[in-house]
């Protein structure tokens, strides 16, 4: 890593980030660093999205041939990417009142978390002219911007991003649901949340989603407090969204909250997994940069592994 | 219910740590109010996880706070010292314990020796508080120590109101104590007590006289009777003295001759006694007669146990009764005040009649064989001079022909016999107060007075008669007299003088004394030993037998010097109506012969108090008196019978001054097996009395420490399980 590169991270700190007013600017910062992270990777940008191979044709451009095919064949394959098919990406963000938790230790609420993971997606996709919109909701979808990949589009992204959390609960399954009826076309879904809510709920929306054809990647969101429970002492505890209060001595309950939240995670996971859903888990107080170019390079090699059996296959 | 078997050294403790109970509670709430508050975005899990933890968290947070509460609370009821009655453990359920109060009212808890209360005072305190100690529903009794000991609660008594009253109504006596009164009162209470075995306790409030208690011997019989009441009951003592008091008293205050003429003046003795452990110096003796000051005695320094006597002489212008006291101050280390005084009726005559029957009469009056004892009983020189006895000289012959009743004394001096109706006449005569003197010699019908005078101890000698013993036989040139053991107090006086010429008398013959009647003392003995002068008690009436000749034929006693003094003590004890007899002791009741003629009359006894009463009458030797009430205070008090009057004096007990304490060990001693007792009487409670009480607080102790070792267990428990482990809750970020 370059000292330019090394100079740029340190901006992409969550205690940095949160210094920066600017979503704008924070989002450009993530990319940039996602990018400076990435340095020559052989896959392009967000929409690397595998769909087929042809055979060479003159005028092709010669990077997009498949030599580990060649080495194989001896022919000449190019790798065809869903790139290629205009892909259309939304970025559905949860904005209700469980979003604005932030722990004494962390710099981002959730929801600023979650903005800024969407609009440094956004902008990724973008930048590789692919159609982004977004979705906001608590209980029912708030704000809705069809995906499009005009670059000044994401302004309006960025300034819908901006609005905070609301007073509204969570309501995944439900949102799912009109999600999923009104997506025409084909599309990556981010669903960007801290998933309060039921699992089977979430399972059947999700399973709508998949139903119409539409990939889906779950980023759940949590606060380091919310995965530590670290509180000692009498504590009322306010829920948000509503949820009632607990007065308690926390250290009493945290063995069995560490295992709610265990078992709900691993529920979800489970879930997302038999429905070929992305499943990837964010702490707020991780580098953002870091979490979406670990995402983004496990999701590489899955497609690769993907390819290699198509063609070792065919 | 819990009371009444268990209870608490220190209630005010046990109290307080009712209260201490509450601070875990307090703590609690306090820290529940001092909660910082969060925002919480996962309520789901944490809702979740309170609703599966929390019965678990229910039991160990309310178990914890419980030991923590009974920690705190049986830590401070060990320090209170409960503990369970001597009764306590059989008494759960409806038994009741039977709780009997002896309280010690005899004069020596007049004393004060406690930071200025009384013994009595210090007594009255420490029974009111165990009373209102008592748990509800015990059953009280109470028995008093001074002579005669008695029961004025004498059942079990639920009445714990007038329990107190009877102990408030209380006042100290004058009398001695009466122990084995007191435990026969005890023993029988507790035996028709219908309270369970185990449930019987005996409180004592007394300033256990050394004296009382016989020492403190095992062996005695107060510690026999004191067994049978411990083996009934738990046995306390409340301690309401000091070990060693100081005390002054007078112990005696008495005529130096029984009877006190009108016409010469008579000597008094007065005795002193130091009972403290310092020189006694500085006191006074002041001697009233009436209200009227008549003497002021002053004391030389009397050491620690011993005492002094000092002698006075008093003139009585007529003949009549005297009120005459004595009261000693001996300075403020005197503990007890009670004994300080004395009281002495004391009955002065004229001359007393005396009827002298001569039975070997001789040509002039001292050749006679009563010329000699005559001359002796008046002796004057010239006829104005005053004398005590006035003798009247007659022959057997003429004995009938007097009324015997109008001498104090009959002296019978060498006379052959008395025929059967005159010893029954004389039987009579002594045995309704009058004084009887034989006095031996040749003529002596030695068997017919042994059968008729003595009748097998049933007459009025106090001896049969043998042989005439002759020291001419024997060579011996005469038997000297000496004074017998014990020494007659009629002959004290002679003790003192070893050069009397009572000593250097000689005896060539004397009549052999044999049996003798339950009681007869010997005075004066030969240098053989066999009796010279005995004397006896016979009824209200005494008679002395000299074995020897009071002329000059078997003896050589009257002529000398002493033979006057001598049978001038001899006379004055015999005769009837001798004063001392007009004295008695606080408690004792006062017992006045009746004479003849009176047999009918209402006697009335009033006593030093001004209470009157009636007297009862009872027989002793077929001879009636009348008997009042035992009294109670001391002073003077009247006997009237038809127009009889007589005074009498009533004196504090002499066995009351001796303020010396039994010490536990010796308590024990007597008792057989360990008591209660306490001699901190200001802070007794029941738990320091009871034999059988069970302390609880090493129990209790031990609970604590166990409660303590499962709270550190069940504390440790829950900090291991809400200690953080490795690897659990930490980010997962993908």
């Amino acid at each position: 890593m370059t000292e330019a590169a090394l100079d740029h991270r340190k901006y992409l700190d969550p205690a940095v980030l949160a210094k920066i007013t600017s979503l704008q600017l924070r989002a450009r910062l993530i990319v940039e660093g996602y990018f400076s992270g990435m340095h020559r990777s052989p896959h392009h940008g967000l929409s690397v999205e595998y769909a087929d191979h042809r055979q060479y044709s003159q005028g092709d451009d010669l990077r997009h041939i498949d030599w580990r095919v060649f080495a194989r064949t001896d022919k000449y394959y190019i790798k065809q990417y869903e790139q290629e098919t205009n892909l259309s990406c939304m970025l559905l963000v949860d904005a209700s009142e469980s979003m604005s938790y932030r722990s004494p230790d962390s710099s981002l609420t959730k929801h600023e978390y979650a903005a800024s993971l969407a609009a440094a997606v956004s902008y990724l996709a973008l930048q590789q002219r692919d159609a982004v919109g977004l979705a906001r909701f608590d209980e029912h979808l708030s704000t809705y911007i069809r995906p499009s990949n005009n670059s000044a589009h994401w302004r309006a992204i960025v300034t819908a991003l901006e609005e905070g959390t609301g007073p509204g609960k969570t309501s995944i399954g439900r949102v799912l649901d009109e999600l999923a009826e009104r997506l025409s076309q084909r599309t990556l879904v981010f669903v960007v949340s801290d998933m309060f809510d039921d699992v089977g709920r979430i399972q059947r929306g999700l399973r709508h989603l998949r139903y119409r054809r539409h990939e889906v990647v779950v980023c759940n969101l949590w606060d380091r407090a919310e995965l530590t429970f670290r509180f000692s002492g009498p504590t009322m505890f306010d829920g948000l969204e509503s949820a009632g209060r607990i007065l308690t001595e926390p250290r009493s309950l945290r063995e069995r909250y560490l295992a709610e939240v265990a078992s709900f995670r691993a529920q979800l996971q489970a879930g997302c997994s038999r429905l070929h859903v992305d499943y990837v888990t964010f702490d707020t107080s991780t580098a953002l940069d870091v979490a979406l170019s670990a995402y983004l390079a496990s999701r590489a090699a899955r497609i690769r592994q993907r390819s290699s059996r198509v063609l070792g296959g065919g | 219910m819990l009371a009444q078997w268990a209870a608490f050294v220190h209630p005010a403790l046990a109290s307080a740590a009712a209260g201490l109970g509450l601070v875990p509670i307090i703590i609690h709430l306090l820290n529940r109010r001092r909660h910082r508050r969060v925002p919480w975005a996962a309520m789901s899990f944490l809702l979740a996880a309170r609703h599966e933890s929390r019965k678990r968290l229910f039991v160990e947070q309310w178990l914890l706070l419980a030991v923590r509460i009974l920690v705190i609370v049986l830590l401070g009821l060990a320090l209170a010292r409960p503990y369970l009655q001597a009764d306590g453990l059989s008494a759960i359920g409806e038994h009741r314990t039977h709780r009997i109060l002896v309280i010690d009212d005899s004069l020596s808890v007049q004393a004060v020796d406690g930071g200025g209360r009384s013994r009595w005072q210090r007594a009255l305190a420490a029974a009111g508080r165990l009373l209102a100690a008592f748990p509800t529903g015990d059953a009280v009794s109470v028995v008093t120590m001074a002579a005669p000991a008695s029961a004025p609660l004498d059942h079990a008594s639920y009445d714990r109101r007038a329990a107190r009253r009877l102990i408030d109504e209380m006042s100290p006596s004058f009398q001695s104590t009466d122990v084995a009164g007191t435990l026969g009162h005890v023993t029988r209470i507790l035996r028709e007590s219908q309270a369970a075995a185990g449930n019987r306790a005996v409180y004592v409030f007394s300033d256990l006289a050394r004296r009382d208690w016989e020492g403190g011997r095992s062996d005695a019989p107060v510690a026999l009777a004191a067994r049978r009441v411990a083996e009934l009951a738990a046995v306390s003592f409340i301690h309401v003295a000091t070990p060693h008091a100081p005390n002054a008293s007078i112990r005696a205050l008495e005529p130096d001759s029984p009877l006190v003429s009108s016409a010469m003046p008579s000597r008094f003795n007065v005795t002193v006694a130091n009972e403290g452990t310092q020189v006694l110096r500085g006191a006074t003796v002041d001697v009233f007669r009436g209200p009227q000051l008549m003497r002021r005695l002053m004391l030389s320094a009397i050491e620690p146990g011993q005492s002094e006597t000092l002698s006075f002489s008093m003139s009585f212008e007529h003949a009549g009764q005297y009120q005459v006291h004595a009261a000693l101050e001996a300075g403020p280390t005197d503990a007890l005040e009670a004994d300080n005084v004395r009281y002495l009726s004391v009955e002065a005559s004229d001359d007393i009649p005396v009827l002298v029957v001569d039975g070997h009469p001789g040509l002039t009056r001292l050749e006679g064989a009563a010329g000699y004892l005559a001359t002796a009983l008046a002796p004057r020189v010239s006829a104005a001079d005053p004398v005590l006895f006035q003798p009247k000289t007659i022959q057997p012959l003429d004995l009938d022909a007097e009324v015997w009743d109008e001498f104090g004394l009959i002296v019978l001096c060498n006379v052959e016999r008395l025929t059967d109706p005159q010893w029954r006449r004389m039987n009579q005569y002594v045995s309704e107060g009058g004084g009887l003197l034989i006095t031996a010699g040749d003529q002596v019908n030695a068997r017919q007075y042994t059968s008729a005078g003595f009748a097998d101890g049933s007459g009025p000698l106090p001896c049969a008669l043998g042989e005439i013993v002759s020291t001419a036989a024997s060579g011996v040139e005469g038997l000297t007299i000496r004074l017998a053991e014990p020494m007659h107090p009629m002959v004290g006086e002679f003790a003192r003088v070893p050069e009397s010429s009572l000593f250097t008398a000689r005896v060539s013959s004397y009549i052999r004394s044999t049996a003798t009647t339950d009681g007869a003392q010997t005075v004066l003995q030969y240098g053989d030993g066999s009796p010279a002068l005995m004397v006896a008690s016979h009824g209200a009436g005494r008679a002395a037998l000299l074995t020897t000749t009071v002329d000059m034929q078997w003896a050589n006693l009257a002529a000398k010097m002493d033979f006057v003094p001598l049978m001038l003590k001899v006379a004055g004890f015999l005769t009837r109506r001798a004063g001392a007899h007009r004295t008695t002791e606080a408690g004792r009741p006062w017992v006045e012969p009746l004479r003849l003629g009176e047999r009918g009359q209402v006697c009335e006894f009033v006593a030093p108090d001004g209470s009157a009463h009636v007297a009862r009458f009872e027989a002793e030797h077929e001879r009636l008196r009348a008997v009042s009430e035992p009294i109670r205070r001391i002073g003077f008090g009247t006997a009237r019978i038809g127009s009889r009057m007589e005074i009498f004096a009533c004196n504090p007990s002499t066995d009351e001054s001796d303020l010396e304490s039994l010490d536990p060990a010796e308590l024990e001693s007597v008792f057989g097996e360990r008591v209660g007792y306490v001699q901190d009487v200001e802070r007794v409670q029941v738990a320091d009395l009871s034999r059988r009480s069970t302390e609880l607080s090493t129990t209790l102790l031990g609970v604590v420490f166990a409660l303590m070792l499962i709270e550190l267990a069940l504390a440790s428990r829950r900090a291991a399980r809400v200690a953080p482990r490795g690897g659990r809750g930490q980010s997962a970020t993908a």
